[in-house]
């Protein structure tokens, strides 16, 4: 019992951990909330692809500013921002097939941001923070920003609910009711990578994905109501924050790594054993 | 000024000297589109049509213009003197297999989507939204199934649950893209009865639809199209054998009520 407590307090000692699991909890939240819509929509992919076309942006502030967080934040965030524009045009009219502009503006863009970041000569470490985050580095700084943007973040979802439920299920409908639908999927877009950034110390921008998509999919196997998906996604991308950290500080493993596998330990046992739509539920009650 | 009630400013104020809708020479050339060539008809308030067309025949196409969802390259729509996208009195229902029925809704949340548009921004839906989401169930005899998953219900009961949502919609022309399809024969008369009741509310009605039979006997005017209009009035007069074979390039219409993919 007291081994227990040890093993839950003693990192708690530590202002980084205290740090760390604050910044996790805001960010599982924020990307879980906004990854309903993500897997609701089929954007996964399109996720991926604006987490990593931020690199080229980040490149572009680390050689002109350093290491500086504040700042990578703000060129992270406009490359974002500037992303989630040009993605929004290329999924307009191309002859190229969506999925495929997407593909090779991606791969280009995040090329380009390991090009320019391999010019400083000692970038191994710092790429791979980008890459892979870093949570533990989190500042009280960050903290703050985390918490304001993010905060946004729920705060447009909360306010324009309805609106991006009804474009999301019946985007004709949406049409019909003369709703805004090209700003509206614009600023799903903008809220998406919004919350990619505030998210990249902790996880980096190559498991991203998982962070918007885990953690919605598990809650989708367990209700099917839109506000309890999202509340269910919340928990469960908060939880693996924390049990992530805790295994990361204990285990010495990557912190970022150990989140996204304990996210996909939770969509595991919840795709084998939810109620009525989980495998052996199915198979148990088939026999 | 909120944005909401900017929002209403932008719509059209009905102008009741005008015909519901008018659409004058309408074409359509768009690749993805069936292409739709010079379709011009009036409609009054409160009738009842069936639009009956091969496949590919542009049904869905000439509804989405209607619906202000497409653009035509050229020609007008007007509902009651203005164009289609400043009414929210419109209500497009689509195919069934064009739906998400794995999405995370219920058929209470469904119906109350019809209301986004008289709710406004930022607010949730208020007590008398929750009153006319129920009446619009109990309309169609759906109130016990308020809190099924919409994937749960039967082929009858979506497209009836649709029809709940353009009841809460207010809407006041409603195009059912073919509603029929795929439905036993029992519900195929419950969702007739419902357009029934419809047209006693004096809600006009455009039904896309491959069942000739039934397009004959229960609506008042009947359109016969293939990306052009063949013929547009009575059943009597518009169901001849030779219009039909003209429509259908020769072929004997189908009179199976099948899937089109």
């Amino acid at each position: 019992m007291v081994e227990w407590f040890d093993w839950l307090l003693n990192p708690l000692s530590y202002t980084f951990m205290v740090r760390g699991l604050t910044a996790a909890v805001m960010v599982g939240v924020v990307c879980s909330v906004i990854g309903t819509y993500v897997v609701l929509r089929g954007m996964a992919f399109l996720g991926d692809a604006l987490a990593h076309t931020i690199l080229p942006g980040i490149a572009v502030g680390y050689l002109i500013s350093g290491n500086s967080k504040q700042q990578l934040f703000w060129w992270a965030l406009v490359t974002a921002i500037l992303s989630a524009f040009s993605i929004g045009l290329i999924t307009k009219g191309t002859k190229v097939k969506e999925d495929t502009a997407i593909g090779i503006v991606f791969a280009g863009m995040f090329a380009l941001g390991i090009a320019m970041i391999s010019t400083v000569r000692s970038y191994a470490g710092d790429l791979a923070h980008f890459l892979f985050g870093n949570v533990l580095g989190v500042s009280q700084g960050d903290l703050w920003t985390i918490a304001l943007f993010g905060g946004g973040v729920l705060l447009v979802v909360l306010l324009l609910y309805k609106e991006f439920l009804v474009l999301s299920f019946d985007p004709i409908l949406a049409r019909t009711l003369r709703l805004p639908v090209t700003f509206l999927n614009q600023l799903l877009l903008v809220l998406i990578a919004v919350s990619i950034v505030v998210s990249l110390q902790t996880v980096g921008v190559a498991l991203m994905v998982a962070m918007l998509v885990t953690p919605a999919a598990t809650a989708s196997l367990l209700t099917k109501r839109m506000g309890l998906m999202m509340v269910l996604s919340a928990l469960v991308g908060a939880l693996s924050g924390v049990i992530g950290l805790y295994l990361s500080f204990h285990f010495s493993v990557a912190s970022g790594a150990a989140i996204v596998l304990v996210c996909t330990a939770f969509f595991l046992i919840t795709f084998l054993f939810a109620p009525h739509r989980g495998k052996v539920w199915r198979w148990v009650s088939a026999s | 000024m909120s944005v909401t009630s900017w929002f209403k400013k932008s719509l059209a104020a009905h102008d009741m000297d005008a015909p519901i809708l008018q659409v004058n020479g309408v074409s359509l050339h768009y690749e993805t589109y069936p292409a739709l060539e010079q379709i011009s008809f009036d409609l009054e308030a409160g009738e009842r049509i069936a639009v009956v067309g091969p496949n590919g025949a542009g049904k869905s196409t000439l509804f989405k213009i209607i619906a202000g969802v497409l653009s035509p390259s050229t020609g007008s729509i007007k509902i009651f003197g203005h164009r289609p996208t400043r009414h929210i009195c419109i209500s497009y229902v689509p195919q069934r297999s064009e739906v998400d029925w794995d999405f995370p809704v219920n058929v209470f949340d469904a119906v109350m989507m019809g209301r986004t548009g008289q709710i406004g921004f930022f607010k949730p839906p208020m007590k008398s939204d929750q009153s006319i989401v129920m009446e619009s169930l109990e309309a169609v005899g759906m109130q016990d199934l308020a809190k099924r998953q919409v994937g749960e219900l039967s082929g009858g009961q979506q497209q009836r649950m649709f029809i709940a949502r353009t009841l809460a919609q207010q809407a006041e022309l409603v195009l059912m893209d073919e509603p029929l399809t795929g439905l036993d024969v029992n519900s195929q008369e419950d969702i007739l009865d419902i357009l029934n009741m419809l047209h006693n509310n004096n809600v006009t009605v455009m039904v896309a639809t491959h069942n000739l039979d039934l397009a004959a006997s229960h609506f008042d005017r009947v359109m016969l199209l293939n990306n052009r209009l063949f013929g547009f009035g009575k059943p009597q007069d518009v169901f001849s054998d030779t219009q039909l074979s003209a429509a259908y390039g020769g072929r004997p219409p189908s009179q199976e009520d099948h899937h089109h993919g």
